[in-house]
């Protein structure tokens, strides 16, 4: 520190010295006499001023001595010969004195608003900044830097509880001598450059403390509050689920007890197309039942993380029939054109998942889409992949929605909780992603939704990892 | 020939309904919202509604609310085991009776029996009711127990003749607690279940198997005693 002290010194005598120096040759040059010579030379001690008050009252004496020893009578020597020299001789060196003291304490000023200001900025930005939800961490980085750049400081770490940033010598943070400023849950600690702060700048940074304290207590409610808003929608959406979920359960039970019973009691008084038709529904509602609960327990298992799929080779028209023949019941009063290519190579996939998908993809189709209607599976080959959709002409799915509804909780519509859907579209891309693919939904040209996946065709699934 | 309206959206529900009603001789009508329920019980003459509170779009008890708008017809509610409170709210709303589903086809024929048994309401009720050896004489405001009189309070009394003056029929909780205790009540149903077992207990019944008074846990009580009304 005395080191540094001692340079700032030499710097201000060494100005000093140069200005009235100059100041004096050009006047002796100029041969300039008494009056003009003192103007000139109080112009130098301003100057000298503007750099410091020492540097001004050093300029003011040399400027005195310059006075006295070149230009009052007799010169060369600082003897004054009249009693007025001497009188003006004091007046110049009080006036420069004064006048060197006023300029600097007005530059002072001006350097404390514009420091001030910087301050401010720091504070407003860096609150702003957590307010607005920025993590504390990187906040913390950032305030570190800028108080060490506003108090000229050696080392800071800034903490915002958990959070935290560094700037500086961070070696130096565990010295005893740190200065430690805590407000709430903001701790900072910093240890100090040449200049020890001033009560000034100490005020400043308590201030700046407080508002970080403060901005980041609003910065927690507000993720607290956040928090709490994604719980409840969670929630809600798992009620939701639970609540489609029995109701879709339910629904086939109610019609096969309905029908069981009557059967049960009214065996002698019914036609034998009644008791057909009653056997038909026990039939067809057990079968719902069964995708249902197949849908159910295999989220469960994805959930588990119990998919392992075994991919070999499977044929799509193979598959596509399959579905059709076993949702028959469900699609009496649909028409289901399959265009599937007879030269398509297999797909290189789990067939039991396989199956799992086509059905729940047909099943979506049935219950979106109006009676009468025609519902096509078409399926070809892109590169390595073999690509196959589901379309159907029912009210489609506007474009936001189509990235959700493979989301297991959400429904497009109120009516979707009739038929599982929305469970079944989740567990479609999942056993799709298992089996290496990709599931998505567009729209069927002339309007209508298409629910598309691919998966990777067999001779590229069964090679090695690579080879292709 | 009786008629009665099923609003029921799930299609294999409907037709196995349709089929069960209608080898008793009942004619079936069937609707699968709310809406068309409605035109059909403000177009045709129907005795009985059988009204699913699950309902898509305008569901079952807004549906009971706008049919009460226009029609005193006897309702029973289709419910899922989970929606307690959907029933009380549905019985509050004028439904008569309900059934949870899944349910057996007799025990839906017996409710629908004596929700028609109970309508229309006679102008004037009866005058004194017997069951074995309990006469309740309500014209006297008497009762009597093998021979002896018992003794009630007024509440109890009141309590007693709502119940037997509306044999079969499920009364809510709420619906008890206005008729006794009067319009500022509603919520005290713990009111109800002090009076229910002093009644219980000077009539010679038993919670555990109830020949008179039957509990529907969290819904209300039932005058259920196979009496002789006269």
């Amino acid at each position: 520190v005395r080191a540094s002290v001692g340079r700032t010194l030499a710097v201000d005598a060494l100005l000093a010295v140069v200005l009235v120096g100059a100041t004096t040759g050009i006047l002796e040059a100029a041969d300039a006499d008494l009056t003009a010579a003192a103007l000139v030379l109080l112009l130098a001690v301003v100057i000298s001023s503007l750099r410091s008050v020492r540097c001004g009252a050093l300029a003011a004496a040399l400027g005195y001595l310059s006075c006295n020893f070149f230009f009052t009578p007799p010169t060369g020597t600082l003897e004054v010969d009249r009693a007025s020299d001497l009188v003006a001789g004091a007046v110049f060196l009080v006036t420069a004195v004064i006048i060197g003291a006023v300029v600097a304490r007005l530059d002072t000023l001006r350097e404390q608003a514009v420091r001030r200001e910087r301050e401010a900025q720091t504070r407003v930005e860096l609150t702003t900044r957590l307010i607005r939800g920025e993590s504390p961490n990187d906040v913390a980085s950032s305030s570190a830097a800028a108080m060490t750049n506003l108090f000229s400081l050696r080392a800071c770490r800034v903490r915002f509880g958990d959070a935290i940033g560094f700037a500086g010598d961070r070696a130096r943070l565990e010295d005893t001598s740190r200065t430690i400023v805590r407000v709430g849950d903001v701790e900072v600690d910093l240890v100090l450059g040449a200049l020890a702060l001033s009560g000034a700048d100490r005020a400043v940074l308590d201030a700046l403390v407080a508002a970080l304290a403060a901005a980041f207590d609003q910065h927690r409610l507000e993720i607290e509050a956040r928090d709490a808003r994604i719980r409840a929608e969670v929630s809600q959406s798992r009620a939701g689920f639970l609540s489609a979920v029995s109701h879709n359960l339910r629904t086939p039970l109610a019609s096969i007890k309905a029908a069981a019973s009557t059967l049960r009691s009214l065996d002698v008084g019914l036609k034998p197309e009644e008791r057909r038709e009653l056997s038909d529904t026990l039939v067809d509602e057990t079968e719902r039942l069964e995708r249902l609960v197949t849908n159910v327990l295999g989220l469960s298992r994805i959930r588990a993380g119990g998919l392992e799929p075994r991919p070999e080779a499977a044929d799509m028209s193979d598959l596509a029939g399959a579905a059709v023949r076993r949702l028959r019941p469900l699609a009496r009063a649909h028409r289901i054109r399959l265009a599937i290519d007879e030269d398509l190579p297999p797909a290189g996939v789990d067939v039991g998942m396989m199956e799992q998908i086509f059905l729940n993809l047909l099943e979506n189709a049935l219950h979106y889409a109006p009676p009468g209607s025609e519902i096509t599976i078409s399926a070809r080959r892109t590169g390595d992949m073999i690509e196959v959709r589901v379309s159907d002409h029912g009210p489609g799915i506007p474009c936001a929605e189509r990235e959700r509804i493979f989301d297991e909780f959400v429904r497009v519509d109120a009516r979707a909780d009739r038929a599982g859907a929305g469970l079944g579209l989740a567990i479609v891309r999942a056993l799709v992603t298992a089996n290496r693919g990709r599931a998505w939904c567009e729209e069927t040209p002339g309007g209508g939704a298409t629910l598309a996946f691919s998966v990777p065709a067999a001779n590229v699934a069964q090679q090695p990892e690579g080879v292709r | 020939l009786t008629t009665i309206l099923i609003v029921e959206d799930d299609a294999p529900l409907r037709r196995a309904l349709r089929m069960a009603l209608g080898a008793r001789d009942l004619q079936v009508v069937e609707a699968s919202s709310g809406e068309e329920g409605l035109a059909l019980a403000a177009a045709r003459q129907v005795e009985v509604v059988l009204l699913d509170l699950g309902l898509p779009g305008m569901d079952g008890l807004k549906t009971l609310t706008e049919l009460r708008r226009f029609s005193e017809v006897p309702v029973i509610v289709l419910t899922a085991r989970d929606q307690q409170h959907d029933k009380v709210s549905a019985l509050d709303a004028g439904a008569d009776d309900y059934v949870t589903k899944p349910f057996d086809v007799e025990e839906l024929l017996a409710r629908v029996r004596a929700t028609l048994r109970r309508s229309p309401t006679p102008k004037s009720g009866p005058t004194s009711v017997r069951h074995g050896e309990l006469v309740i004489d309500l014209e006297n405001r008497h009762v009597m127990l093998a021979g002896m009189p018992v003794h009630l309070t007024k509440t109890e009394l009141s309590l007693l003749e709502t119940l037997v003056t509306n044999p079969g029929k499920l009364l809510t909780h709420e619906y008890l607690l206005k008729r006794v205790w009067g319009p500022a009540y509603g919520t005290e149903s713990n009111y109800l279940r002090v009076y229910i077992r002093q009644l219980r207990q000077k009539l010679g019944d038993d919670a555990a198997g109830p020949r008179l008074i039957l509990t529907e846990p969290g819904i209300g009580y039932r005058w259920i005693a196979d009496d002789e009304r006269s």
